[in-house]
């Protein structure tokens, strides 16, 4: 695989669907093309410059039928290597693909190609009093094609949601070239959700139905400084856990604001700035945050709501990275989360790890998602501090891991961090997510070597303190297991059922324990089989609240049947027992994740079919400081196409064997 | 300071800069392109990449291309070279750059590395231009200013005229669109108020497209410094040494620098210490960096700091303060007016608030901002005719961005965008004329 690939017949055909010109071949080009803003790099052997989304089909189809990898790639500011072909294969460029082609203020939809920048999104939709929520630092240059890919997040993603929760529908080509629309509304498994995150190895996003937002009347935006990162840490928590959800809450710690504030006057024992925003909040919410800042002995803090002094309060931390790139010859970004009540902790720990590999960073936080940009600084082409920060690196994910974090909380895995994949997740994990890879791309020539590890059962998976499953879930586990030797099926329920092994039934009933409740983190993990109701009438206790109607279905069979769609943005972590008797722990208590497939999406509307749902971990919130939004009522779904082939395959990757509610997909 | 011996692998044969100003201070070429971390923030900012989605036509692609090519990782080839030479140098990547990577004097020195004096690129395109006849006006123009500026070896050597069936300047000055038939200093020189008796407040630096070609902005400048400033002298400088330090040889460059240096020394000594007053952006942004022509040589390079430190551009040496009480709006008539941006004032020397401070308390709601002000017009220097295809389309944006507002009258301040955009409006809005600040403000706004 290399050079030469690209010539005869295919380029022939390559040819008559994009022209001679936009075929790039020659060294300067692929030398352009082998790198993204990560460390990786592999030289393709050709690029193809797209002028309209109605050529990557064709393309694909030609590539696909002579077995020629292809990775798509639009801006190339993804920081894991995603936008590397590391088979050598041909880049399909969609930069040029940045049509904006519908805004409708009305449903709030905006519908675009995959190459349009993100702020020039915003741009537009703000002329008529709008936004699109996930507002990634680089959006000055990053694609809404690049965007979905990665289920990019940002500051403000804390009050709204990554990337995935604004994607309404998706036009995909898949690896094959053949078209497909997966939208919301489809009844059954959540495809869309599936395609944010997938780092562009399942499908090439061809058209995006993206939900756009009214702008907020009045934004208020409190800063204060704090003599430690710990005192500010205690604030962030403190925030939290009273259940205040701020539109961005956001730190920066000491070398970042002495990079960042060139002329602003800082105060001299400042070791942290902590910047807070509202949005449309009442006075009582600012003046409680006031309160938390002094309590926790924050000093010289600030109040506005002037966009002009606003923008000022911002400037230290937007300034931050620039101000690092301009100290070094590079900056390694690295990106890791943990449960916010571990923050304090975890900073603790990555500072150490730095001063042991004598190494200088910046720290910036999305605090209020637990997220954690250590920017260690380092130059390439000192081979010996460049494998320092690479260490340190490891070094930080394994910290997060064990702090029941993840190892990335928006930038993705892509080439960079397919090994520290293997410290995160267990080989059954692993071999799953391998598996749905499978399903869409058999062959295996769609963004080739990306976000699973190369190697299996080598290294051991970091211990994440997971709450242990109950006696009682094991038991499950342990039937399921003994039916998966001698290949007997099993009807998947809630209803109360004897679960002995001689039987056909595998029932959730008796699931019904509080496995974990972080109140500091504002998220409980409980077993499948408790009620709705039962659920809020404990969280009431605590003057929690959790945004799902009164209702007495149990939680399980809420997500099998899909009976609250919005319940996808709920959950955090998920439970699996699959029809083998494998254990598959995805999510946890971050609140934001992009390490594996987003797969805890799929299992909303199986219907049984994929897996056995154990037990889910959820946001939960304190009513006194959100307003009550509408009460969704049930939806009863049609039932939805399991003779589509790609939930055929999706299945098959779950259940090979067909051993979970065989009725639902039949004979296959 | 050479930490990697990389730096001197990079060939001798070709006159270099010694060190690239950068924001962190003097760096090798290698020193200077390695500090470009393939963020690609610059990439919205650059209006080749805008246009094409590129990256070998992309801030971040050049630096990679040159990186390579001083590493010897890749050799010199047709595909390279058009990376570089289609950067417009416009600069506007580097003030998008954390870094501040000097990508536009990155990639000067790899032309001249590629290319010795950027001759191929010359030959390459003179042939399409007979058949465009803008281009060809444009082209003109330009290899005029060359001629002028005393670069004639440049473009008889490269024998353009040649090739455009031009074997003759006069034939030359005929298809021009407009040539003065007096040039500016020769009218100047008569004036009395201008002989320089006593103290100066300023000097008067004629910038070759203003001395040969927009010669009426230069009499506007003149105007204003006396109504304004009192006293002040013109220069009888030489060019700036641009077009030499672009097109053709760092050491014609330094030639020019030189001779402008001691011009100064010998007035400040006959007279007294005075800011030098540009009216064309390019040649301003220029004299400021002529230390970076010198770095390497410690005495050179300290004259040099002294003379930049003097040189200030006519929109920036304008304050409201000394000026609003002079100004009005009646002769304008409700005139809508526009400002481009031009990339040597507001990327190059970061002006862009200045004028505006003077402008908007006049103008109020007719100064009229365009999207994209300081977006480059697709002219920058030769750029016009040795990138045809994708000037026209640079231009059409600009055009585009400049009708969106329905000006009258447009405001630049650089040669290169006043024949780019005179061009562009002729063409595709002719319904606004373009203007340069100085002549704006003595036509339409300075009370008589």
């Amino acid at each position: 695989m290399r050079k030469g690939l690209i010539k005869g017949e295919v380029l022939a055909q390559l040819t008559d669907v994009v022209g001679q010109e936009n075929i790039g071949l020659s060294e300067a080009e692929l030398l352009c093309y082998s790198y993204d803003a990560s460390l990786a790099a592999a030289k393709p052997c050709s690029v193809i410059h797209f002028q309209d989304i109605s050529q990557i089909s064709p393309v694909i189809k030609i590539l696909a039928s002579h077995n020629i990898s292809f990775t798509p790639r639009a801006a190339g500011t993804n920081l894991c290597g995603a936008a590397v072909n590391m088979k050598g294969g041909v880049i399909l460029n969609l930069a040029k693909l940045k049509k904006i082609r519908q805004i409708d203020t009305v449903s709030q939809i905006a519908v675009v190609d995959p190459g349009i920048v993100n702020l020039q999104l915003q741009n537009e939709l703000a002329k008529y009093g709008f936004f699109y929520a996930p507002d990634p630092a680089s959006q000055k240059v990053c694609t809404i094609g690049g965007n979905i890919s990665q289920n990019a997040g940002g500051p403000q993603c804390l009050k709204y949601g990554v990337t995935c929760d604004h994607i309404e529908k998706l036009e995909v080509v898949l690896p094959d070239g053949s078209e497909r629309i997966f939208s919301r509304q489809d009844p059954g498994p959540d495809l869309v959700s599936l395609f944010c995150q997938s780092e562009g190895t399942l499908g090439v996003i061809k058209t995006a139905w993206l939900r756009i937002l009214p702008m907020a009347k009045k934004i208020t935006a409190l800063t204060c400084f704090f003599k430690s990162v710990e005192d500010s840490m205690n604030a962030v928590s403190t925030i939290i856990a009273e259940g205040i959800i701020p539109r961005a809450l956001e730190e920066v710690d000491a070398l970042s604001i002495k990079a960042g504030a060139e002329k602003e006057e800082i105060p001299q024992e400042a070791e942290a700035l902590l910047i807070v925003e509202l949005e449309d909040a009442n006075e009582a919410i600012e003046k409680k945050v006031l309160e938390i800042f002094s309590s926790s002995k924050g000093f010289s803090y600030e109040i506005t709501s002037d966009p002009d002094k606003r923008e000022k309060l911002w400037k230290i931390r937007k300034e931050s990275y620039p101000a690092l790139a301009r100290i070094a010859e590079n900056v390694m970004v690295e990106d890791g989360v943990v449960p916010r009540p571990m923050l304090a902790q975890a900073v603790k720990r990555i500072k150490k790890v730095l001063e042991e590999n004598r190494l200088r960073a910046g720290l910036v936080f999305h605090a209020g998602d637990g997220n954690i940009h250590p920017n260690i600084v380092f130059d390439q082409r000192d081979k010996d501090e460049t494998k320092r920060a690479k260490i340190a690196g490891e070094e930080i994910l394994r910290i997060c891991l064990e702090l029941s974090g993840d190892i990335s909380g928006e930038h993705g895995i892509g080439v960079e961090k397919r090994k520290a994949m293997s410290l995160r997740y267990p080989q059954e994990t692993i071999n799953l997510f391998y598996r749905i890879k499978k399903a869409f791309d058999p062959m295996e020539i769609l963004n080739p070597y990306k976000k699973l590890p190369l190697s299996s059962g080598q290294i051991k998976p970091i211990d994440r303190k997971e709450p242990p499953l109950t006696s009682k879930a094991t038991k499950i586990v342990n039937i399921a297991r003994e039916r998966f030797h001698t290949k007997k099926p099993s009807i998947l329920t809630s209803q109360k059922a004897d679960n002995t092994s001689d039987k056909k039934i595998l029932s959730s009933f008796e699931l019904t324990d509080i496995m974990d409740f972080d109140k500091g983190n504002m998220t409980i993990t409980v077993e499948s089989g408790m009620r709705i109701s039962a659920l809020k009438k404990f969280l009431k206790e605590h003057n929690l609240d959790v945004a799902l109607p009164l209702d007495e279905t149990t939680l399980g069979a809420a997500v099998a049947l899909k009976l609250y769609p919005s319940m996808r943005s709920l959950i955090t972590g998920m439970d699996l027992l699959l029809s083998s008797g494998e254990v598959i722990r995805l999510g946890g208590k971050t609140i934001k994740s992009v390490s594996g497939y987003n797969l805890a999406p799929l299992i909303l509307g199986s219907r049984g079919a994929f897996a056995f749902i154990i037990s889910m971990t959820l946001k939960v919130y304190n009513p006194a400081f959100k307003e009550k939004g509408k009460v969704e009522d049930p939806l009863i779904e049609p039932m939805p196409n399991f003779n589509d082939p790609i939930l055929k395959n999706i299945k098959k990757a779950f259940d090979p064997n067909n051993l979970f509610n065989p009725h639902v997909f039949g004979e296959f | 300071m050479a930490k990697y011996d990389i730096n001197e692998l990079f060939s001798n044969d070709i006159p270099h800069l010694k060190f690239l100003s950068t924001a962190d201070g003097e760096k090798e070429i290698y020193d200077a392109v390695s500090r470009c971390l393939r963020c690609g923030y610059c990439e919205t900012s650059c209006p080749t990449y805008s246009l094409t989605g590129k990256e070998t036509l992309s801030p971040r692609g050049r630096n990679q291309l040159v990186r390579k090519l001083i590493e010897g990782k890749m050799k010199p080839s047709d595909a390279a070279a058009e990376g570089l030479k289609t950067c417009l140098l416009c600069g506007a990547c580097t003030q998008t750059c954390y870094g501040k990577v000097p990508t536009a004097d990155i990639v000067l020195e790899a032309r001249r590395e590629m290319s010795g004096h950027g001759k191929s690129l010359y030959y390459k395109i003179a042939s399409m231009l007979v058949s465009r006849k803008n281009i060809y006006s444009y082209a003109i123009k330009f290899l005029y200013l060359l001629k002028k500026s005393g670069l004639t070896y440049l473009s008889e050597k490269l024998g353009l005229f040649y090739l455009l069936n031009m074997p003759g300047l006069e034939e030359a000055q005929k298809k021009a669109l407009r040539t003065p038939l007096k040039f500016l200093t020769e009218k100047l020189e008569k004036d009395e108020r201008l002989k320089g008796n006593g103290k100066i407040s300023w000097i008067y630096f004629s910038a070759c497209g203003t001395e040969f070609i927009y010669t009426e902005n230069g009499l506007a400048t003149v105007e204003i410094l006396l109504m304004v400033y009192g006293d002040g002298i013109i220069m009888k400088n030489e060019c700036c040494g641009l077009p030499a330090y672009n097109y053709g040889s760092l050491d014609e460059a330094r030639k020019a620098a030189r001779k402008n240096m001691e011009l100064y020394r010998n007035i400040s000594m006959k007279f007294n210490e005075a800011p030098i007053i540009l009216d064309c952006s390019s040649c301003a942004a220029f004299l400021k960096s002529y230390p970076s022509l010198f770095s390497g040589n410690e005495e050179e390079f300290e004259n040099a700091k002294n003379f930049s430190s003097k040189v200030k551009d006519i929109t920036e040496f304008i304050k409201p303060a000394e000026i609003l009480h002079r100004l009005d709006s009646q002769k304008l008539e409700g005139k809508r007016v526009t400002i481009h941006d031009s990339c040597r004032a507001s990327h190059g020397q970061g002006i862009k608030q200045e004028l505006r401070d003077v402008l908007k308390p006049v103008l109020k709601e007719k100064l009229c901002e365009m999207p994209e002000s300081d977006h480059c017009c697709g002219g920058a220097g030769a750029f016009a005719f040795t990138n045809i295809e994708i000037s026209k389309k640079i231009l059409e944006r600009k055009i585009k961005n400049i009708s969106s507002v329905r000006p009258d009258i447009v405001i630049a301040s650089s040669t290169s965008c006043l024949m780019q955009i005179e061009k562009g409006l002729k063409e595709m809005y002719p319904s606004a004329k373009i203007m340069h600040y100085s002549l704006f403000l003595k036509e339409f706004l300075l009370k008589n």
